[in-house]
């Protein structure tokens, strides 16, 4: 049984999100409509999964994993936030499982002493190793893409969410908050120290080619 | 003690001007911001240089999918959706059989004890009877008897032992 409140906030979502009235049909059993939810989502989600487990092809299984759930849940749809809030929060919750699971196969395997090749280059001989004209020469487009992603892999799980969700989703950070589970301060505070450790590890390259 | 404070301060800037650009701040805290901003370089220079690391995220890969993912997604979620909808077929037939047997076997139990119930009220005479049959037996002789003392004695004598009598004889 529906609060007041909650009817009120669910028929302000209808009206202000396009989104929510797709969804809404979605429920009501129109195939079309998650077809065209599907197409206004996938590259954002994919993007921000990306960003989140460093490849291409797990963040496209992992969206479609994040598409299901929204399919299968559907019959129990409330709009009682934005669409995007509700699709991010199932996307945080596919995210955290994948890397958790990944966490855990990487423990197995370093237990029984596989030991793989670190793919990621060090941030000191990336700085300097292709041209040896550092530190004051221009960083390429290219290169300068793979040091951002390496800033962004540096920052831990929750960080690089918000971050995500702040940059490329334009979430407030009330949005954000309900998305991870948070408080409002914590996302202030998250975003704040992931921020500033983007500044600490990006400025150096910017400014002169090198780490600092 | 003083560089705790610092960090705490540095900290504190931090967060007010990431909240200043991510526009989270209230008009107040935004127009202090802005005070300090035209007042302190250092402020200035920490603002600029949070923006520029912001703006390099833009490098970062964006995807770009086909509509083959699209198709290849609504497929999958209809197929998922399929075997979901068969598994839970399945799953309400094997619990209605289950119901249905564990009905009958209830029926069971309690016929059987609604039976062996009955049986043993109507055989509770029976019983009776014999259990007193030894004494239905020697009614006649107990008649004559005139108290328990005297039947004792007789059993001391071995009356009513097997062929006791006849034995004497």
């Amino acid at each position: 049984m529906l609060t007041k409140a909650a009817e009120s906030r669910s028929t302000s979502y209808e009206t202000v999100d396009p989104d929510v009235r797709l969804m809404l049909e979605v429920r009501d059993g129109n195939a079309a409509a998650f077809e065209e939810l599907v197409l206004r989502y996938q590259n954002r989600l994919i993007t921000v999964l990306q960003n989140l487990v460093h490849n291409r092809h797990r963040a496209e299984e992992l969206a479609q994993e994040v598409f299901l759930r929204v399919f299968r849940a559907r019959a129990s749809y409330r709009p009682e936030a934005r669409f995007a809030t509700w699709l991010f929060t199932i996307a945080h919750n596919v995210a955290s499982n994948a890397l958790r699971a990944a966490a855990r196969q990487h423990e197995v395997n370093v237990s029984v002493g596989q030991s793989g090749e670190v793919s990621a280059k060090p941030m000191d001989s990336m700085a300097v190793a292709p041209s040896g004209l550092m530190p004051v020469r221009q960083l390429e487009k290219g290169e300068l893409a793979d040091i951002v992603r390496q800033a962004i892999d540096s920052l831990g799980e929750r960080q690089r969410m918000a971050v995500m969700l702040s940059r490329f989703e334009h979430m407030s950070y009330q949005d954000i908050a309900k998305t991870m589970g948070l408080s409002i301060q914590a996302v202030k505070s998250l975003l704040s120290r992931a921020r500033d450790n983007l500044r600490q590890i990006l400025e150096p390259y910017v400014q002169e080619g090198t780490r600092p | 003690m003083s560089d705790e404070h610092n960090a705490l301060e540095q900290d504190t800037m931090v967060e007010e001007l990431v909240s200043y650009l991510d526009g989270e701040l209230d008009t107040e805290s935004n127009r202090r911001v802005e005070r300090r901003l035209a007042q302190d370089a250092d402020y200035r220079q920490r603002l600029r240089e949070l923006q520029r690391s912001w703006d390099l995220l833009d490098h970062l890969p964006r995807a770009d999918v086909d509509h083959s993912f699209t198709e290849s997604t609504i497929a999958m979620v209809a197929l998922q959706t399929s075997d979901d909808h068969q598994h839970a077929q399945r799953t309400d037939s094997r619990q209605r059989r289950l119901m249905m047997g564990s009905a009958l076997a209830c029926a069971i139990l309690v016929f059987v004890a609604t039976f062996s119930a009955t049986r043993w009220w109507a055989g509770r005479q029976d019983r009776k009877l014999l259990r007193d049959l030894p004494v239905i037996e020697n009614i006649d002789q107990y008649r004559y008897a005139e108290s328990i003392e005297f039947l004792r004695l007789l059993e001391r004598e071995g009356l009513f032992v097997e062929g006791g009598l006849d034995h004497e004889l």
